[in-house]
């Protein structure tokens, strides 16, 4: 009976010793966008924000041919949340990836234009990622555009 | 009528609006970018400026740059990293304070060598007038007492004068080195530099101090001691034109016309040199020749040692060929009156230090000498030992028979 009584908080010690620790109000904003050339290997690295990876299979989900690369340059910017924005000239879609144990993995690919945008910019607009293209400016969050806001 | 002023204004309303939205829409990395471009704009137009005139005209496009991006200032705090936007404009404040002491400092060194360029020219017509003043008195009866004075003391003005427009020149080239010490100059600051140099007549003056000098010496008459004086004062102008005419040579690579000044004045500095040398050898043969040792013209160390040698060969050659008393009298006026008189203690220690002759071309004079002297010595006094035995022979002779006499 005794046993019962202290069962709860037997359970509430037991929960508390298994949940993940977090450090709450970060920010992961950058305050501008990167724009990095791509690489003949197909990759790109930013020295400021230390990072570096592979576009090739950027430019096969875009384009289906990650050879598509050449010449070209993307344009990424990390929200808030930490959830990175890529677009380049051209992407139907901005892609939304978050880390993933030494990768980026796909998050939301979020449908622009089927035209393609012709001279996307990324802004960070905290809580947004405001995109713009020839004077047109859209809110995006990582779940999609934020059609309310204007 | 009414409906048509309606329309305008509904489309000045649209593209507004548009003008607007797309002002609004403005990329922030290209906003940054724009920020970064105008003040490379501004930096570099700092380091260019030609005057503190047009570098003050630049502090109102500072002023015009921070209140265009002040209200993008916690955007540009953000992304400027590792600066921020305060840190960009003390830097560029720091390059115009940087720039602006350069030209205070050019400021007052112009002013200075305005100064000097003034003294120059003054120095230049007073050396001009003193050369000839002193052309003039060559000319005139050398025995007058007064003239000789008079000459004397327009010799030590015009030397003098002469050095202290060297000292003046070595001052307004002096007051440029700092300009062209640093390692890298650029076109402008090259072009700037030589316009200063021109200025100041640098190369001018300089090839007008040379040429002066060498007139110098060619007008008068100088002793040993004079020409130690102008030599160390060769030396220094030497030295100072090894350190900047090099430098000079750059300022003033691809003017032609200026390049071959400089390859003048290099020639010019040899001819002053050989000048120099020349009335070293000049003065020794006078001073042979005041004795009555007249020698053959000599230019270098090598053609004096053979003339002197070759006069004292001569000279062994007569003995007994000319009277003795000839002899000697040539061998004391060479020897006793002028080379161990005037020769070796004035003009050979002169000779030694400025690499004109080495001591082993002067023990072989000398050797030759003691030789000569030597061979003179049996041929003059040779009868004085027959004589000396003759007498010694019969004086035993004498001795001799008064014996035999006491004897019988």
């Amino acid at each position: 009976m005794k046993l019962i009584n202290f069962l709860p908080l037997l359970l509430l010690v037991i929960a508390a010793a298994c949940s993940t620790l977090k450090l709450q109000q970060a920010d992961f904003a950058w305050p501008v966008e990167s724009v990095i050339s791509i690489d003949k290997d197909g990759k790109v690295s930013d020295e400021r924000y230390s990072i570096s990876f592979d576009t090739g299979g950027l430019f096969y989900e875009e384009f289906e041919d990650s050879s598509a690369y050449a010449g070209k340059e993307i344009r990424i910017l990390r929200d808030i949340n930490g959830y990175y924005f890529i677009t380049a000239e051209k992407f139907k879609n901005v892609y939304v990836f978050q880390m993933d144990n030494g990768a980026m993995s796909l998050n939301n690919k979020i449908f622009i234009s089927e035209f393609g945008v012709e001279d996307p910019a990324l802004n960070q607009r905290t809580p947004y990622v405001e995109l713009i293209d020839g004077g047109k400016s859209l809110y995006l969050t990582n779940n999609g555009i934020d059609r309310n806001k204007k | 009528m009414k409906c048509h002023s309606s329309i305008n204004k509904i489309i000045l309303f649209l593209i507004l609006l548009v003008f607007t939205n797309q002002l609004f829409a403005q990329s922030d990395y290209d906003l940054v970018n724009s920020f970064k471009q105008k003040y490379n704009q501004l930096e570099e137009a700092i380091t260019k400026a030609k005057n503190l005139e047009e570098l003050n005209s630049i502090v109102a496009d500072i002023d015009r740059f921070r209140n265009e991006y002040v209200e993008q200032k916690a955007l540009l705090d953000k992304s400027l990293y590792p600066g921020n936007f305060d840190k960009t404009f003390e830097r560029l404040n720091i390059s115009f304070v940087i720039r602006n002491q350069n030209f205070t400092t050019i400021d007052i060194l112009q002013t200075e060598n305005l100064e000097l360029k003034e003294q120059v020219t003054l120095l230049n017509k007073r050396n001009a007038e003193l050369m000839n003043k002193i052309q003039e008195y060559e000319y005139t009866d050398k025995k007058d007492v007064n003239k000789a004075a008079e000459l004397d003391a327009l010799v030590k003005e015009l030397r003098r004068s002469l050095r202290k427009r060297d000292e003046l020149i070595v001052s307004i080239v002096d007051s440029l080195l700092p300009m062209m010490e640093q390692t890298q100059l650029s076109s402008q600051e090259m072009n700037s530099i030589y316009i200063e140099a021109e200025r100041n007549n640098v190369l001018s003056n300089v090839k007008h101090s040379l040429l002066d000098n060498i007139r110098f010496i060619e007008l008068t008459s100088l002793e040993p001691g004079d020409l130690t004086e102008i030599k160390k004062q060769q030396n220094k102008f030497v030295e100072f034109w090894q350190g900047a005419g090099t430098k000079l040579v750059d300022i003033y690579a691809g003017k032609n016309k200026k390049n071959k000044e400089i390859k003048e004045i290099d020639s010019l500095f040899s001819i002053w040199n050989f000048t120099l040398e020349q009335e070293a050898w000049r003065n020794i043969r006078e001073e042979f020749a005041y004795n009555n040792i007249n020698l053959i013209e000599f230019t270098n160390s090598e053609e004096f040692a053979n003339v002197l040698t070759s006069f004292i060969d001569e000279a062994i050659k007569n003995i007994g060929v000319k009277s003795p008393a000839e002899s000697n009298l040539t061998y004391s006026s060479f020897s006793d009156s002028t080379w161990f008189k005037v020769i070796s203690p004035n003009w050979i220690p002169f000779l030694i230090d400025n690499k004109m002759l080495d001591a082993y071309q002067e023990r072989n004079v000398e050797i030759k000498i003691s030789d000569w002297k030597g061979r003179l010595t049996p041929s003059s006094f040779g009868w004085m030992y027959v004589l000396v035995a003759v007498i010694a022979v019969a004086g035993l002779g004498y001795m001799n028979r008064k014996r035999i006499f006491k004897k019988q």
